[in-house]
């Protein structure tokens, strides 16, 4: 469970709270530059809030002593240095939480990049680094996942599979909070909605309240933050 | 990415190793330096022209020429996080505390800079002799050659001794050089951490040891003590190494990644 409590950071976020909870994917919706990042990097102990607090499952995200076995986060970019094989990477992370080393294994046969294994990160297409960026996710086998723009750059066949990964990991109980700029991607996925504009929370709930009186969760969208008129 | 597969059960992640956490963070730091290419290619260029100056015997220490490579080494092992690809954010989510962990990249970085310094400290052989250590070595092994063969022919005895005295020299020389070795890498590092650039701090780092500080030294001889001086560890050393890995550590604690 997520609980955001009051985040303020000077020019980003004013008083941003919501929650997200076990079993359910929780879209973090907004327009780019709208806050969501930063938000989720102030709940991944990354950068710094002035006020307000950010917590996973009760704890400040640094205060846990094996994170990894906590939460799994894909951030933009593969997250592993360009030089380093996909396994080499995957290797140290699973080091420095004490994850056994078959466990490496795994999570690249279930991303689909085992035969990649050996290759260079830099190498790596867009997508390749994206699944590379969800295996690393996904080592310590987290109740908790949290997913910045988890589709960007995956094709089709990639997003509907990520579509799916997340229906399952709520479905087995986890807390799934991923942010989009896309309607149609949360569409069908979310269970509940937080949308997020110039760094404030403009409407939040179920995907049904949301939309409340909109034909759909974009007209929602758009009608809820300035998103029209910034074309 | 075809098919969804059932992730496996939480069960399985608390059959662990033992290590504590600062073990695993030791040993996460070692894996990342020896896997990094760039520093493979580094130590062997450094070490292929220590041998090549060796080789076409330059007057005066070599390791003040090669310490260059062990500066470029210090500032790769920390600016690599900040490459792009963005290393650092898959760092810190991993590993948190970063205070504990701008300790622990110091000490990784020193276990895997020590065997380095001294194969190049032994190719240089400079048994300078200006060290301590290398007069006390040179002694004590002529000595005790000198009591081993008191009892059978003394002329041999210390023959073996003067043998022995030489390899304790070349040793403990290359020990000592390479004292000053490491020390230059962890600032170099420390530079790296806080510019989180390689460029930038590799431009500062030679700046500082090959320019700045032999120049200092001949220019202003009242302040020779504070100047670290190629290839002998000193004070003067340690604190410019302190220095540039408190400061950068502070940062590190301080700033968004």
């Amino acid at each position: 469970m997520i609980a955001i409590d009051h985040l303020s950071r000077p020019g980003r976020l004013h008083d941003v709270s919501f929650e997200a909870r076990p079993g359910r994917v929780t879209g973090f919706l907004g327009p780019n530059g709208a806050g969501k990042t930063s938000t989720l990097r102030v709940l991944l102990g990354l950068d710094r809030a002035r006020d307000g607090t950010a917590l996973v499952a009760g704890r400040r995200y640094a205060d846990w002593p094996r994170p990894l076995t906590v939460v799994g986060a894909l951030l933009d970019g593969s997250g592993a240095h360009r030089a380093r094989s996909a396994r080499a990477h995957l290797r140290w992370m699973a080091a420095s939480n004490g994850l056994p080393r078959s466990r490496v294994d795994e999570v690249l046969d279930l991303v689909g990049l085992s035969a990649e294994a050996g290759k260079r990160a830099g190498r790596f297409s867009l997508g390749m680094s994206r699944r590379l960026g969800l295996a690393a996710a996904l080592l310590g086998d987290p109740p908790v996942l949290i997913l910045d723009e988890p589709v960007n750059g995956l094709d089709p066949s990639g997003i509907r599979w990520m579509r799916e990964f997340l229906r399952s990991s709520a479905g087995e109980g986890r807390t799934v909070l991923l942010s989009s700029h896309l309607m149609g991607e949360l569409a069908g996925v979310a269970d509940d909605v937080v949308i997020i504009d110039r760094g404030r929370v403009v409407a939040s709930g179920t995907v049904g309240e949301v939309t409340a009186g909109h034909p759909t969760l974009e007209d929602a969208f758009l009608a809820l933050t300035a998103g029209g008129t910034t074309w | 990415m075809t098919a969804t597969r059932p992730l496996p059960t939480p069960t399985r992640m608390t059959a662990t190793n033992r290590l504590s956490a600062a073990g695993r963070m030791l040993l996460a730091e070692i894996n990342k330096l020896l896997t990094l290419p760039s520093l493979r290619t580094t130590f062997l260029l450094t070490w292929a022209v220590t041998l090549l100056l060796r080789l076409v015997d330059l007057p005066g220490s070599i390791l003040v020429h090669t310490q260059a490579g062990f500066l470029i080494f210090g500032v790769l092992a920390a600016s690599h996080e900040h490459d792009r690809g963005s290393q650092i954010n898959s760092t810190l989510l991993a590993m948190p505390r970063r205070l504990p962990l701008a300790a622990t990249k110091a000490l990784a970085l020193t276990l895997v800079t020590t065997p380095l310094a001294l194969l190049v400290t032994l190719t240089a052989a400079e048994p300078t002799g200006s060290g301590p250590g290398a007069q006390a070595g040179a002694q004590a092994g002529a000595q005790a050659g000198a009591q081993a063969g008191a009892g059978i022919e003394a002329q041999a005895g210390i023959g073996a001794g003067a043998g022995a005295g030489a390899f304790h020299l070349a040793v403990d020389g290359a020990a000592h050089n390479a004292g000053y070795l490491i020390l230059a890498t962890l600032a170099a590092s420390g530079a790296g951490m806080l510019l989180r650039n390689d460029v930038g701090a590799a431009g500062v780092a030679l700046t500082a040891y090959l320019l700045v500080a032999p120049l200092a030294r001949a220019r202003l001889p009242a302040i020779e003590t504070w100047l670290p001086e190629a290839p002998q560890p000193s004070l003067a050393a340690a604190v410019w190494t302190l220095t540039a890995l408190s400061v950068a550590a502070a940062a590190f604690h301080h700033r968004d990644a």
